[in-house]
């Protein structure tokens, strides 16, 4: 079974072609094309302009995904594509894509919940049978763990999202966007050698990260702190704070397992605490690369296929966007119960 | 180091040992370092832990509530020494002892001493923030209530945070101890009677956690932070029903029915979109009309 989705929930415009075989269930990757809404440095995307872009470009990327997998269209057996979390304007200038191939090519649609597509697709990669996921990225950050159909939400931010707030903090320092704002800080992060102590809030498995930025903006100008010494107490800090609220998940309910998906995941230095956390445990941590921690269109896919297989479609007329779409709304068909 | 000191739990954050104490034995609680974190980091986070708990402690046994004395506090070693309580833990009692699973009159007399401890806490403004029934034991010498672990508790006098821990005690209620929903209503009751602001909680339990709570007594067994709203599941009926009343007269001692509920999928599909406060619909005229 061929499935193409259909992602732009943000600034990322993604399309990829998945392939499931129906005898061994063994997933193939056929196509994952990206095309990255980029702003100048000490701007972030605007969801008009978010939305302008990803119309200007998703025809040349459908093209480009349908040559890179060498699938006819024919052989598409569902359309996939978010239904939201995400930004309104961009949400839907790509469902509108998905809505008008469906009906063009006459094929059934369903609506994926982006939280679990980055969820799926971690686990495909990696392998994690039923890890607690830490799942950080620009507009989410939840500790999720599984159990009776549902990915229950067991910690999450009670303001921004931890990426929101490296990229804002980005644009407080001017760092270039291109290709993302947390590449750069990684990057400034490794040369910074003075900790700088920043609000640390935790608050049973939930943590908050506004008080960080506003203090960062009272503080750049104050003291003789470089860029580079900023970034990197900000990561220490924030990637203390994601650790340690995984770590509570897991000791509640006794899991050895950690799988790190979202956009901040693909920070090398954020895996390294994790695995250094894990290590005291005796457990394993499981991360992927840009390709898939990054939003992408395979994933929805995935996702999407995952669904489809159970006798999911999402009708035509029910094919709309929400921006607001929690991981617990959605029922796991596809899993066992435990 | 601690001398003489015997391990006999191991948590996430600290180590609890057993160790003499000038004439005592004491129970040593020792934070220990995360290698994750950066040092400076780590170690101003664990002295603020450190302090935080031992004040909760401190301040506890000043105004009353039995909680462990505190012996001794080690800023440097980020241990605390404290008494070393002989009792049974509540969770226990509640599992193993016959007396207490059978007899109501006990269940009831441990349920006043419960509520009671809890209003005291609660009347300091002490929110201990891990309320469960291993954090609470019954001294061997005069049956009194022990509240103990002040690991994540903190000091704040406002009602929400007062309705937290309640509903944290509800939960670890309900999803360890099966048919305890009257001893739960019994300790509500006795909350109130001692404690004069226990209006307040209790009305911002009722208010903010209404809807969760019956959804968690629907499908209580499930560990963790449930955030759904009770309409997400299609019930069948007779926990719809379960829920009705429970919701109509908000008393504790409907029936509650254990077990997940039968959930559809294409239930959620619903409320996605009626609980939405956007909906978007992807209208070509509509979003051409905010293009510059």
């Amino acid at each position: 079974m061929i499935a193409i989705g259909f992602e732009g929930s943000a600034n990322k415009l993604g399309i990829g072609i998945i392939e499931h075989s129906t005898e061994t269930g063994v997933v193939n990757i056929l196509a994952n094309i990206r095309h990255t809404h980029v702003t100048p440095p000490g701007t972030g995307f605007l969801p008009r302009d978010t939305a302008v872009h990803h119309r200007e470009h998703i025809i040349p990327v459908v093209k480009e995904a349908l040559k890179t997998s060498n699938v006819q269209i024919k052989d598409i057996d569902v359309i996939c594509y978010t239904k939201g979390p995400g930004m309104g304007a961009p949400l839907v200038s790509v469902a509108i894509v998905a809505r008008t191939l469906a009906l063009l090519w006459n094929k059934p649609i369903v609506g994926v919940n982006h939280c679990i597509g980055h969820i799926e697709m971690g686990r495909e990669i990696t392998g994690a049978d039923n890890p607690v996921v830490l799942y950080v990225s620009g507009g989410n950050t939840q500790v999720i763990a599984y159990s009776e159909h549902r990915y229950r939400i067991f910690g999450e931010t009670l303001d921004i999202a931890v990426g929101n707030c490296l990229d804002r903090f980005a644009r407080i320092l001017n760092l270039s966007n291109d290709p993302s704002p947390g590449y750069n800080i990684e990057q400034h992060a490794k040369k910074g050698k003075k900790f700088i102590e920043l609000p640390y809030t935790v608050k049973g498995m939930d943590v908050s990260f506004s008080g960080i930025l506003s203090n960062i903006e009272t503080i750049k100008n104050e003291q003789s702190c470089s860029p580079e010494d900023l970034c990197f107490s900000l990561q220490e800090t924030v990637f203390a704070m994601l650790v340690e609220i995984t770590e509570r998940a897991m000791a509640h309910i006794g899991s050895k397992e950690v799988l790190i998906v979202g956009g901040v995941g693909c920070n090398l230095r954020l895996q390294e605490m994790m695995a250094q956390m894990v290590e005291q445990r005796d457990g394993k941590v499981f991360a992927t690369d840009e390709r898939f921690c990054i939003d992408n269109g395979i994933m929805i896919a995935h996702a999407g296929l995952l669904a489809y297989r159970t006798g999911f479609i999402t009708p035509l007329e029910r094919s709309t966007c929400t921006q607001r779409f929690r991981t617990d709304e959605v029922y796991v068909a596809w899993r066992d119960a435990n | 180091m601690i001398e003489n000191a015997t391990l006999i739990k191991q948590g996430a954050e600290a180590r609890i040992h057993t160790a003499p104490f000038l004439t005592r034995t004491a129970i040593v609680k020792e934070r220990f370092s995360k290698a994750y974190r950066h040092p400076i980091l780590d170690k101003k986070l664990t002295a603020r832990r450190v302090n935080q708990e031992a004040r909760c402690l401190f301040k506890c046994r000043k105004s009353g509530v039995d909680a462990p004395a505190l012996y001794f506090v080690d800023t440097e070693d980020s241990t605390i020494y404290m008494e070393f309580v002989r009792g049974t833990i509540v969770k226990d009692l509640l599992v193993t002892n016959s007396e207490y699973i059978q007899n109501k009159g006990k269940q009831d007399e441990l349920a006043k001493k419960i509520g009671i401890a809890l209003a005291k806490v609660h009347e300091i403004d002490i929110i201990h923030g891990d309320l469960t029934t291993s954090n609470l034991m019954l001294r061997e010498s005069n049956q009194s209530l022990v509240v103990i672990d002040f690991g994540l508790s903190y000091i704040s006098s406002l009602p929400e945070d007062k309705a937290v821990d309640l509903y944290v005690l509800e939960r670890a209620f309900l999803s360890t101890h099966p048919n305890s929903e009257e001893m739960f209503t019994e300790i509500l009751d006795n909350y109130q009677k001692t404690y004069n602001a226990s209006q307040w909680v209790l009305s911002k339990l009722a208010e903010d956690y209404g809807d969760e709570r019956e959804v968690w007594n629907v499908q209580c067994g499930t560990q963790g932070k449930v955030i759904h709203r009770a309409s997400m599941f299609k019930l069948n009926e007779e926990v719809t029903l379960a829920s009705t009343i429970m919701s109509s007269s908000r008393s504790y001692n409907t029936k509650v029915f254990y077990g997940p509920p039968k959930c559809e999928p294409e239930r959620s599909e619903e409320i996605i979109e009626k609980g939405c406060d956007m909906e978007y619909w992807s209208d070509p005229v509509g979003v051409k009309k905010i293009e510059r």
